[in-house]
């Protein structure tokens, strides 16, 4: 009798601590992915930013060029696509539209390079290309964590206790700069 | 199979990467150091001059701006390297980011000297990314050049200071919980007290035998005594105040970066 006893008392304990353990997960599961939806917010406000730059660097030499219209209008496009974003690969494709955007506006305006603003104008593109890179690595480091953590066997199974059916799905990363090297158009300054 | 070959292939990588990320950066300093010149570009006299105005503004103003020179980047872009270590030190108060990071590579026979002045989320705005663009052009690197490098740096920490002055304040640098610097103190204080105790029941007790009292009274007795000359005692603890604050560096605080900034090479 006593035997029994112990031994639904082992258990019972066992039972409560996974309970804990996998509660635990649970809430660990939902900071992780808090993380990563803030660290998505940076990424896509730095692709805004470099987008924002594009209708300034058209202010800067005014009213030379006929297309003046036709970057615009791919830049508000290509904004609105960052804002729907719903991955990695849609932001780096507007991404994309926005380095043709910009190249197109140093392409119709060549003494943009002899202008006074030209130099500090540089400094902000170079810094919109460092904040994205920062911001992808940073989303990179919080996907890694957040997809381990729920794709582990055993916690895995101790979130689904809790969690609703996708409610932890699996996130993607940015791909490393080297592999889509050859389509991404690059800003060039020199000339 | 073509799974496994992936697997084994995305295992690698990974590999590759967390070796990559952490191991090529100097540890952070200790103890504490806010000047980190591990090339001998600054002499001796040079840090100290630059290490002593940086923890001063450190101590004023909670906004740390570091100095830090390597020998190499590893293969690093300049801004990548500058951004990974501010980091990885936490340059700057935690919550606050501001810290700013002065990268140096100097100049070898064979490679350019590189410079990347690297601004916390928290100075973006007092010092935008055009502003350091031209401390570098025009603070460093015509001394740079000239091999002036503390001058060099000198004016580039002046530029700093003055923008920088009035975007945070010290208190919030004395309310700081977080990272390693006061750690030591507080243990250094906890122990202190812990022998000023013992000793004080040591004395009571000889006290006590000494002159044929309870243990209790002699333990009163020397508790108002010493009263008489807390002045010792007071002198000793704004000693101590003076190593956390105003003598030493208590230690980065946890900022953290996220891509502003402007470099240039020479």
């Amino acid at each position: 009798m006593k035997k029994v006893l112990i031994t639904l008392g082992v258990i019972a304990g066992v039972v409560i601590i996974f309970i804990m353990w996998a509660n635990g997960n649970y809430d660990k599961a939902i900071r992780y992915q808090e993380d990563v939806n803030a660290s998505w917010g940076d990424v896509v406000a730095q692709y805004q930013r470099r987008a924002d730059l594009v209708p300034m660097l058209v202010e800067t030499v005014k009213g030379a060029a006929e297309n003046e219209m036709g970057i615009l209008t791919k830049v508000t496009q290509a904004r609105a696509g960052i804002v729907n974003a719903k991955n990695p690969e849609d932001l780096e494709l507007m991404g994309k539209e926005i380095n043709t955007a910009i190249n197109l506006a140093f392409e119709a305006y060549p003494q943009i390079r002899s202008t006074q603003n030209f130099s500090e104008l540089q400094a902000q593109l170079e810094g919109t290309e460092n904040r994205i890179s920062v911001g992808r690595m940073k989303y990179n480091d919080s996907v890694k964590v957040y997809n381990r953590h729920i794709r582990g066997f055993f916690r895995k199974f101790a979130i689904g206790i809790f969690a609703d059916e996708d409610e932890f799905p699996k996130k993607e990363m940015f791909q490393a700069v080297s592999e889509n090297v050859e389509q991404a158009p690059e800003v060039s300054f020199k000339k | 199979m073509n799974k496994l070959i992936k697997i084994v292939f995305i295992g690698f990588l990974s590999l590759v990467s967390v070796f990559g990320y952490s191991q090529n950066f100097p540890e952070k300093p200790y103890p504490p150091k806010i000047v980190n010149d591990f090339t001998g570009f600054l002499s001796n006299q040079e840090q100290q001059a630059l290490e002593s105005k940086l923890v001063q503004f450190s101590n004023e103003s909670s906004t740390q701006i570091a100095i830090v020179i390597v020998p190499t980047l590893d293969g690093y872009d300049k801004s990548q390297y500058a951004f990974e270590l501010g980091d990885k030190w936490g340059i700057g108060q935690k919550g606050k980011n501001n810290g700013i990071l002065i990268l140096v590579k100097p100049k070898t026979a064979s490679e350019k000297g590189e410079v990347f002045i690297a601004t916390g989320y928290g100075l973006e705005g007092a010092v935008p990314d055009a502003i350091t663009k031209r401390i570098v052009n025009n603070d460093i690197l015509p001394f740079f050049s000239q091999g002036q490098n503390y001058q060099g740096l000198d004016n580039a920490v002046n530029t700093i200071i003055s923008l920088t002055k009035g975007e945070f304040t010290a208190d919030e640098y004395a309310k700081r919980t977080d990272g390693p610097g006061p750690f030591p103190i507080i243990i250094v204080f906890i122990l202190i007290i812990i022998i000023s105790i013992i000793s004080r029941f040591r004395r009571a007790r000889q006290y006590a035998i000494g002159h044929n009292l309870p243990f209790w009274i002699a333990m009163g007795m020397l508790a108002n005594q010493s009263r008489s000359h807390s002045g010792s005692f007071g002198s000793f603890s704004s000693g101590s105040g003076g190593f956390g604050g105003g003598g030493g560096f208590g230690g980065f605080g946890g900022g953290s970066f996220g891509g502003g900034g402007a470099g240039g090479s020479w």
